[in-house]
C-alpha cells in the first residue's frame, strides 16, 4: 500500500496536531506525518536550495529537530511527499465593516494580512522548488472561559474562500478553515473542551516523556488536532481503519477538571 | 492724501512687488480674507490640483476633514488606490461647478443620484466615479451602496466642516442629455460606452459656470452657516479639449472664466475667498519653471511654491498657532511633494487618446 506522507510544518500550535496524531495513527497506517516543530516566528527560517531542491533552515536547533524527525541531515526534500500542512502560523483578521467598503477594499486589506502573516513567506520559499499541496490552518480562535462570546462568524467562510480563489488561485496553496466542531456555532471562538490539555511544545521531549500543560486558552489540545487531521485525511478519501472515538475527545459537557483529567486518560 | 495710489503697500505695485524682486522672493500674493487655522476643521474637493491641498494640510496637522475614512488596517498604497484621503468624501474628482452642484445637491437631498452603472466584463463601475474602484465593483448593488456611503459621508463632511476649499479645474463637461445629470469623464474613456444620441458636450460659458458654483454654495451655506469657502483655480492646462479649438486657445477661455466665476463670488459674498495657485504657477513672471517638459504637469516645485504660499500668508495673516512654533514636537517640515506620486487624475488619462508623438512626455 502506497504511503500518504505528509510534511507538517509550523511553530506551538503544531503541538496539538502531534500529540493527536500519536493517538490516531494506528487507525491510518497508510499515512506518516513527519513533524516539523519550531519555535515562535521560525517559519522565516527556511530558505530552498535551489540545487539538490530541498527546504532547508538557517537555526542549528530546529535543523537538528528536522534530522532526528526526517534525517538527510536536516535538508527536507518535499518530493518525499504527498503535502505540506503548515499549522497555525496565520492568525485571523480583524475584519472590516461591509457596510461601510467594498468587496475588493476587503479583499485588499485580507490579502495584505495574509501575505503579512508568518505562515506566507515559506510558501513562496515552498514554491521556488515544489509544486506540492500546501494547506495552512489558522492559529486556532480564543476560547473563552467565562461562558461569554466573541467576534460573530458571519463572512468568515467567504473571506477564507476568497483568498483560495482569488490570493491562492492556480497556486495549490489552501487554508483550511477551523475544524467546525470545535468552533462554539456562530463565532469566532473556539469551545473550551478543546483548550483543555494543551500542552507545550513536544519539539524534543525525552523518550516517554510529555510537555508540560499550559491551560493558555491560546494552544488547543491533542483532541483538537487529532480531529483536524482526520478532517484533513477525509479530503484525500483516506479514512480510519478502526474507530478511534476511544480517544479522549471533547464532549463539551465536562468541568475543567472532568475534561484535563479526559485529556490525560490513558497517557 | 492726493490721489488713492499715494499710500498703497509695496505689494500694489508691479515694481516693487513683481519686477524688483527675485521670482521665488515674490510674496505676499494672499491676504487671507476667511480664518484658517489649526482648529478650522477644512475639507477639500475639486480637480485633480485639490489633492495637494488636502495632503499639505494633513501633512502640517491642520484638522483636515476625512469624511470617509478608510479601514485603519489598509496600506497606505492602497488608500490611494481606492480613492480614500485623495479629497474629504470618495467623490473622485469633481473637475466643474455644475459636478459639484450635482454632488452637494445629492449629499443634502436636493435630488437623487440616477441609477446609471457601467459594465465591463462583469465588473461595474460607478459613471460618477469612474476611476475609485480599480478594477470596478461586484455588483451593481455594490456600486449603488458605495456611492451612498460616499454621499452620507459628503452630507457629514459639509455638516462637520467649517472650511470648503473647492479647486476648479474645467469648464468643458460631459452629460446625459434625457437624464439631465453629468459625468466627471466623457463615457467611453475610463468605462461606460460613448453615444452620440445620448451623450452631450458643453463648453459652459462664464454664466453656467458661475450660477452652478454660486448655487453650490448657497446650497452649502444653507446647510451649515458655519461653513466659509476657499476657492481656487487648478493652474493645469487641459489634457484635450472637444470644443474644436486649439487645446491651448480652449485652456486660456476655461481658465479666464473660472477665475472670473471665482472673483465674482469673492466680490459678492463674505464667506468666500480665492488663493491663487492658477498666478502663482501661471504667471509670466515664474517663466513657466513650474511646468514639467510638456508644459502641462506641474512640479513638484512649483506644488511646495504654492503650498508654501498658502502656509506663508495664513501665517502671517494670524497668530501663530502652538504646534508652529520653533522648537514644538509638529513644527517639522513637510515632506517634499512628490505629484506623480500623490495625485490620481482621471483627466490624463485623456492623453492617451490623442495622436502618438515620439516626444510625449509620460505624466
Amino acid at each position: 500500500m502506497k504511503k500518504f506522507n505528509i510534511c507538517m510544518i509550523g511553530a506551538s500550535h503544531i503541538t496539538s496536531f502531534d500529540l493527536g496524531w500519536r493517538e490516531i495513527s494506528h487507525a491510518f497506517p497508510q499515512v506518516n506525518i513527519t513533524a516539523v516543530p519550531g519555535g515562535g516566528s521560525f517559519y522565516n527560517e527556511f530558505y530552498s536550495d535551489l540545487a539538490d531542491k530541498t527546504l532547508k533552515v538557517k537555526n542549528a536547533v530546529t535543523n537538528h529537530r528536522i534530522m532526528k524527525n526526517y534525517g538527510n541531515n536536516g535538508a527536507i526534500d518535499l518530493s518525499d511527499f504527498d503535502l505540506c500542512l503548515v499549522t497555525g502560523g496565520i492568525k485571523w483578521w480583524a475584519g472590516i465593516d461591509l457596510r461601510l467598503y467594498s468587496l475588493q477594499v476587503r479583499d485588499s486589506i485580507l490579502f495584505e494580512h495574509i501575505k503579512a502573516s508568518l505562515a506566507f513567506p515559506l510558501t513562496e520559499v515552498i514554491r521556488q522548488i515544489s509544486n506540492i499541496p500546501i494547506y495552512l490552518t489558522l492559529a486556532p480562535f480564543t476560547p473563552r472561559r467565562d461562558g461569554s462570546f466573541g467576534r460573530s462568524s458571519v463572512g468568515y467562510s467567504e473571506d477564507i474562500y476568497r483568498i483560495n480563489s482569488r490570493l491562492f488561485k492556480g497556486k495549490n496553496i489552501e487554508i483550511l478553515p477551523q475544524i467546525e466542531e470545535s468552533m462554539v456555532k456562530g463565532m469566532l471562538q473556539s469551545k473550551l473542551e478543546y483548550a483543555v490539555g494543551e500542552r507545550s511544545h513536544p519539539a524534543n521531549p525525552a523518550e516517554g516523556e510529555l510537555p508540560a500543560i499550559l491551560d493558555d486558552l491560546v494552544h488547543l489540545n491533542p483532541a483538537f488536532g487529532a480531529r483536524f487531521l482526520a478532517h484533513i485525511l477525509e479530503k484525500h478519501a483516506i479514512y480510519p481503519t478502526e474507530d478511534f472515538s476511544g480517544f479522549p475527545l471533547a464532549t463539551g459537557h465536562m468541568s475543567l477538571a472532568e475534561k484535563e483529567t479526559h485529556c490525560l486518560k490513558g497517557k | 492724501m492726493k490721489h488713492p495710489y499715494q499710500n498703497l503697500p509695496a505689494k500694489a505695485f508691479w515694481r516693487t512687488a513683481v519686477a524688483n524682486k527675485e521670482m521665488l522672493s515674490i510674496s505676499d500674493l494672499w491676504s487671507p480674507k476667511i480664518e484658517l487655522n489649526k482648529k478650522t476643521r477644512i475639507a477639500t474637493f475639486g480637480s485633480c490640483f485639490a489633492q495637494h491641498f488636502g495632503k499639505a494640510l494633513r501633512d502640517r496637522n491642520y484638522a483636515w476633514v476625512d469624511g470617509e475614512i478608510a479601514p485603519q488596517v489598509m496600506a497606505e498604497e492602497d488608500r490611494k488606490r481606492f480613492g480614500y484621503e485623495m479629497f474629504s468624501a470618495r467623490t473622485g474628482n469633481i473637475y466643474t461647478t455644475s459636478l459639484l452642484k450635482q454632488w452637494i445637491s445629492w449629499a443634502l437631498g436636493y435630488s437623487d443620484p440616477p441609477d446609471e452603472v457601467w459594465e465591463i466584463d462583469g465588473r461595474f463601475y460607478d459613471p460618477f466615479r469612474p476611476n475609485i474602484e480599480p478594477n470596478g465593483f461586484e455588483s451593481v448593488a455594490e456600486v449603488m451602496k458605495s456611492r451612498n456611503v460616499t454621499i452620507n459621508a459628503l452630507n457629514n463632511t459639509l455638516r462637520r466642516a467649517n472650511a470648503f476649499v473647492f479647486t476648479l479645474g474645467l469648464t468643458e463637461s460631459w452629460s446625459h442629455s434625457l437624464g439631465n445629470y453629468e459625468y466627471p469623464m466623457c463615457p467611453g474613456t475610463i468605462a461606460g460606452k460613448y453615444s452620440e444620441e445620448v451623450h452631450k458636450f458643453e463648453a459652459q460659458s462664464f454664466t453656467t459656470v458661475y450660477e452652478n458654483l454660486r448655487e453650490s454654495i448657497a446650497m452649502m451655506h444653507s446647510f451649515n452657516r458655519n461653513l466659509s469657502f476657499l476657492l481656487t483655480v487648478s493652474p493645469v492646462p487641459l489634457t484635450a479639449t472637444y470644443s474644436g479649438k486649439h487645446v491651448l486657445v480652449s485652456t486660456s477661455a476655461s481658465k479666464a472664466i473660472l477665475r472670473a466665476a471665482a472673483e465674482t463670488l469673492v466680490q459678492d459674498l463674505d464667506y468666500v475667498d480665492y488663493f491663487p495657485s492658477f498666478e502663482i504657477i501661471n504667471s509670466p513672471v515664474f517663466q513657466g519653471r513650474f511646468f514639467g517638459k510638456n508644459m502641462r504637469s506641474v512640479t513638484s516645485e512649483g506644488v511646495s511654491f504654492v503650498m508654501k504660499n498658502f502656509f506663508e500668508a495664513r501665517k502671517a495673516n494670524q497668530m501663530p498657532s502652538p504646534d508652529l512654533e520653533v522648537g514644538k514636537k509638529h513644527s517639522a517640515a513637510p515632506k517634499p511633494i512628490n505629484l506623480k506620486e500623490e495625485v490620481l487624475c482621471e483627466e490624463e488619462l485623456l492623453s492617451a487618446f490623442g495622436p502618438v508623438d515620439q516626444d510625449d512626455e509620460k505624466i
